[in-house]
């Protein structure tokens, strides 16, 4: 099994990881890199620019309330979209690998939100959270409809979690769907013979099988939800007041509205240290149940 | 499976390539990049990218370009109008060294173009002929203290109410109001025929904060405070209770959701005929006439009346349009570009035809219901200039307007806003 | 027996009911705001705003002649388009020798650059995007469609890759060692034989890429600065949101312009897509 390194398999390092190594570090590294410099600097984004050294990052972290909030109100949305989107797309994929007609037409709907872009969505959602569901309250009186979704802060970050369920799920049930399919069907006959109720299949053998997959499905998402941006960008603006502005949002205007660049950056790269920070620990979180 | 994507893909991708390669790609509106001529010309052929983010502007601007290259076929003007991010846009594109001629940054202010003038990235316009030819005082207010100007006036739109004054007759609102006192009065008797009085599109910062410049004009325009602010010891708490007072009041009196609402809603809100007044600039008429005809008509436009001195009400005359000339740009051929525009017969009918707004050149035009009335306001010069928005940090109207909102959905009290407004201003300022 | 039979037959069909109506109305909410984005593309903005939940009195196609008049779609199209392919293509060629040589060597070196690639899932792009705009420059690659591909396939590489690696993990090792010994060099091996083994997980990463690039906006709009070379969301977009906020009746409409090529790929890579992530993930 195991090869000396020859001038062949250097030939095949080469030619494998060549070209995307080389793009990967071109378009990404360099630039972070050189976000990394600028978030050490007062740079406007435009002219020059002098090292102030770490101080952007302590005023970000002393000085910034606003700055520290969206980033509380970031974690809260992601812990929220995440624990949501994982439920309720684990449930319909249980549901749809289940032997009944028109599975694929309920997986096809399901799924279709994934097609609309961000902004688009955003901006359906706008549309329907202020002029859908105002109409249905005056046609059937339901309170739910009545609610400022968009315009009370009180409610404006469980808009997003709603959006943002509803684009995400179809992708994450269709990967649950994938696993579920993907377990060994013998398992599950051995199991029934022994008389397990359809309960105990699920909690003893669907679920622990399927469990390195939520966790990757979770940390994809985590990860994804994290970054939100562009549907709160169409959806609220940020609003109302900073109702609901996540740090992505934050950032962006602190770089291109403000034009404090160098610290935009320095808030952009504490922010990615932070993602890094809690995709470790629910790595490890889902490995121990995994282990269990 | 996979052979069949791929073929699928290349098959799709060489289709839409036939296509679009086989159909002349022309009819471009947003975007007018008609090649000059080829022909043997004596001057070396050069090109001018315009860059703006004003919608309203666009039949016009391109109506523009096409007669300008029309005379001048060694010339090519090519139009850009980006809406949406424009200013992200806009650092881009610097970013990518491919900044274009001519632009809209939308800040106008010495402070605000600071880092542009520090760059070196936008120049002196004053040895323009549209400068020049405007009148001394206007000159004067456009210098910056290092005595040179860098922003081209090019349409300005005053700020005020739009009313609806079919309600305001059922109402029996005889006069229009010119004080604080006699808008509350107004107020309720247009709440006894059961009609609304007001309607505001809170849902973005932007109609919020440009709705507050005018009120509050007199306040935020005065020399000494903002000189205050920008030495760190000045605060918004000392001046802002009459602008608060005011939006207490717009406030109570706006029945609707406001805080969902952004500016289209509002707009359609107006033009279902129960809502009296609105806040926005002149430019509104066409939003309406788009929804209801007939009301668009009947409708008018005073100034705000903020205060109990009836000479206070005048309207902002806020500052629409400006460009900027960048350090790279051909001096001769914006010089030529902006003259055809503003100063020759083509250029100043195509204005006053198909931009219909009201600009520091004297181009008249055919004004609408809107515009009319506030010409009528604004004879001898009365009305503000807006300088206000131009002492502020640039953003700033960003945290304005995300204050504001935060005070008229309640989770701000008065003295928590004037210390967010201060916070934001010394933050952006210090950012720098 | 056989009464025991019926009851279990009458008591599985009463769960399969549950789930089925359940189903129908988790669908039926998925469904409703594209239900009312449809119903309202075709009604006048007028009735848009102010009779918003009830069914138009007849077909308006008025906002998709506005998109089509006002922006040259077709070229929007050619440009997303080549864009997507040209990435896709890339992508998949990349990743997949990428992914192999990970699932297949276990040595610190593929485990580094795994790690390495990891990071850009976690990085946000606004950390990155003036320096990247400002090397693009110095390579002189801004607004050309090409560095943009160029960019997408790096933004789409970590991802590829670790589905790769994963699909590569459940074909045995004897398939290529038998191709060794007939004397084929790794690079005909894998193209001639664990390739076409890939399609599925293939195809899987066709469609999540080309769904995310084809929606992408940011990336085009500050990279693809003159007109000829905007794409769809790019081109689209100043239509759905001018000066003043959203115009409805036109972004709708927009929205299902946008939406429909993407559509047509999904349902015809479908029946794939989840086999390709069985592959892709579950081993991986």
């Amino acid at each position: 099994m195991k090869k000396k390194l020859t001038g062949s398999s250097l030939l095949e390092y080469l030619v494998c990881f060549g070209p995307s190594m080389l793009l990967y570090t071109t378009f990404f590294m360099l630039p972070m890199l050189l976000g990394i410099f600028y978030s050490l600097t007062n740079w406007d984004g435009m002219g020059n620019y002098s090292i102030v050294g770490a101080s952007n990052y302590t005023k970000l972290l002393l000085n910034d309330p606003v700055f520290v909030q969206s980033m509380l109100r970031t974690f809260w949305f992601a812990i929220t979209s995440v624990l949501f989107t994982t439920i309720f797309s684990m449930l319909c994929a249980l549901a749809l690998t289940s032997k009944f007609k028109a599975n694929n037409l309920f997986r096809t709907i399901i799924f279709l939100p994934n097609l609309i872009s961000m902004v688009i969505t955003g901006f359906i959602w706008n549309f329907l959270f202020t002029k859908v569901f105002s109409s249905i309250y005056t046609s059937t009186g339901l309170e739910f409809f009545n609610i400022s979704w968009i315009g009370d802060a009180k409610f404006v970050m469980w808009a997003v979690v709603i959006v943002s369920v509803w684009q995400g799920m179809g992708y994450y049930m269709t990967i649950y769907i994938a696993g579920i399919l993907g377990i060994d069907q013998s398992y599950i006959e051995a199991a029934v013979i022994d008389g397990a109720t359809d309960r105990q299949v699920f909690w003893k053998i669907k679920l622990p099988l399927m469990l390195p997959l939520v966790s990757i499905g979770a940390f994809l998402n985590l990860a994804f939800c994290m970054k939100t941006f562009d549907v709160v960008f169409s959806l609220s603006k940020g609003g109302p007041g900073n109702g609901s502005e996540v740090a992505m949002l934050n950032i962006y205007r602190e770089a291109f509205v403000y034009n404090n660049f160098g610290y935009g950056s320095a808030k952009a790269i504490f922010f990615a240290g932070i993602i890094i920070i809690f995709s470790l620990i629910q790595q490890r979180i889902t490995s121990r149940t995994e282990v269990e | 499976m996979l052979k069949k994507a791929v073929t699928i893909l290349v098959l799709l991708s060489m289709v839409f390539g036939l296509v679009a390669c086989s159909s002349p790609v022309a009819e471009t509106p947003a975007a007018t990049t008609t090649e000059a001529a080829v022909e043997p010309v004596l001057a070396a052929p050069t090109s001018l990218n315009v860059f703006y983010y004003q919608e309203p502007l666009q039949l016009g601007m391109d109506a523009m370009a096409q007669a300008f290259m029309a005379d001048n076929p060694n010339i090519t003007v090519t139009n850009e109008l980006v809406t949406a991010d424009h200013a992200v846009v806009l650092k881009s594109k610097d970013a990518a060294g491919q900044l274009p001629e001519v632009f809209v940054t939308g800040s106008y202010g010495e402070r605000q173009l600071k880092s542009y003038i520090d760059a070196g990235k936008i120049v002196d316009v004053s040895g323009l002929k549209v400068i020049k030819s405007l009148p001394q005082a206007v000159q004067d207010s456009l210098k910056f203290s290092d005595g040179k100007i860098y922003n081209i006036p090019f349409t300005n739109n005053p700020i005020g109410v739009f009313y609806n004054k079919a309600l305001f007759a059922k109402a029996g609102i005889t006069e229009i109001p010119k004080t604080f006192s006699a808008l509350k009065d107004a107020v309720a008797k247009i709440k006894a025929i059961k009609a609304e009085p007001f309607v505001m599109g809170a849902k973005d910062a932007w109609p919020v904060s440009s709705m507050i410049y005018s009120p509050g004009h007199e306040i935020f325009a005065d020399k000494a405070w903002t000189d205050s602010m920008w030495a760190g010891t000045g605060s918004h708490a000392t001046i802002l209770a009459p602008v608060f007072d005011f939006l207490d009041f717009v406030k109570a009196n706006t029945p609707s959701k406001f805080m969902e609402t952004d500016h289209n809603t509002a707009l359609a809100k107006y033009s279902e005929g129960n809502v009296a007044m609105m806040f926005y600039s002149t430019d509104i008429y066409p939003g309406i006439a788009a929804l209801d005809q007939a009301l668009a008509d009947n409708t008018g436009f005073f100034a705000i009346p903020f205060t109990e001195d009836p000479a206070q009400s005048k309207p902002l005359l806020f500052s629409g349009t400006m460009f900027q000339v960048s350090s790279k740009a051909d001096m001769a051929t914006v010089d030529k570009y902006f003259e055809f525009m503003l100063m020759s017969e083509k250029g100043r009918a195509i204005f006053s035809d198909i931009i219909k707004t009201s600009n520091p050149y004297g181009i008249s035009f055919a004004a609408d219901s809107v515009q009319s009335d506030a010409i009528k306001v604004m004879e001898n010069g009365n009305y503000y200039i807006d300088t206000q928005n131009l002492n502020q940090p640039d953003g700033f109207w960003q945290v304005q307007g995300t204050v504001i909102q935060e005070y008229l959905a309640g989770t701000m009290n008065r003295e928590q806003a004037a210390k967010a407004l201060d916070k934001g201003w010394q933050d952006i300022n210090s950012g720098n | 027996m056989s009464s025991e039979q019926k009851m279990n037959k009458k008591k599985f069909w009463r769960k399969e009911n549950i789930i089925g109506f359940s189903m129908i109305a988790v669908a039926a909410l998925f469904f409703m705001p594209i239900y009312y984005m449809l119903i309202n593309a075709i009604k006048p903005n007028k009735e848009v705003l102010l009779r918003t939940i009830e069914f138009p009195k007849g077909l308006y196609l008025d906002s998709f002649i506005t998109i089509w008049q006002k922006t040259s779609f077709l070229n929007l199209l050619k440009n997303s388009v080549i864009i997507t392919v040209l990435s896709i293509i890339g992508i998949v060629l990349f990743s997949s020798m990428a992914g192999y040589m990970i699932a297949r060597k276990n040595t610190r070196f593929t485990k580094t650059v795994y790690l390495y690639l990891l990071l850009s899932i976690v990085i946000p792009f606004q950390a990155i995007m003036i320096p990247l705009v400002k090397l693009m420059a110095f390579l002189h690659i801004t607004n050309n469609i090409y560095g943009l591909v160029l960019v997408y396939i790096c933004a789409a590489t970590p991802m590829s890759v670790f589905l790769y690696a994963g699909a590569v993990r459940c074909i045995p090792r004897s398939i290529e060692e038998a191709a060794r010994i007939d004397g084929a060099n790794w690079f005909m091996t894998f193209w001639r034989i664990i390739f076409p083994l890939l399609r599925s997980i293939t195809s899987t990463v066709v469609i999540l890429n080309s769904f995310w690039i084809w929606n992408d906006f940011l990336l085009p709009l500050i990279m693809l600065t003159s007109n000829e070379n905007k794409t769809i969301p790019v081109g689209l977009m100043s239509l759905i949101f001018g000066q003043y906020g959203p115009n409805v009746s036109v972004g709708l409409a927009a929205a299902i312009f946008s939406v429909i090529p993407m559509l047509i790929i999904y349902l015809s890579l479908q029946k794939y897509f989840i086999k390709g992530l069985i592959e892709g993930s579950v081993k991986g």
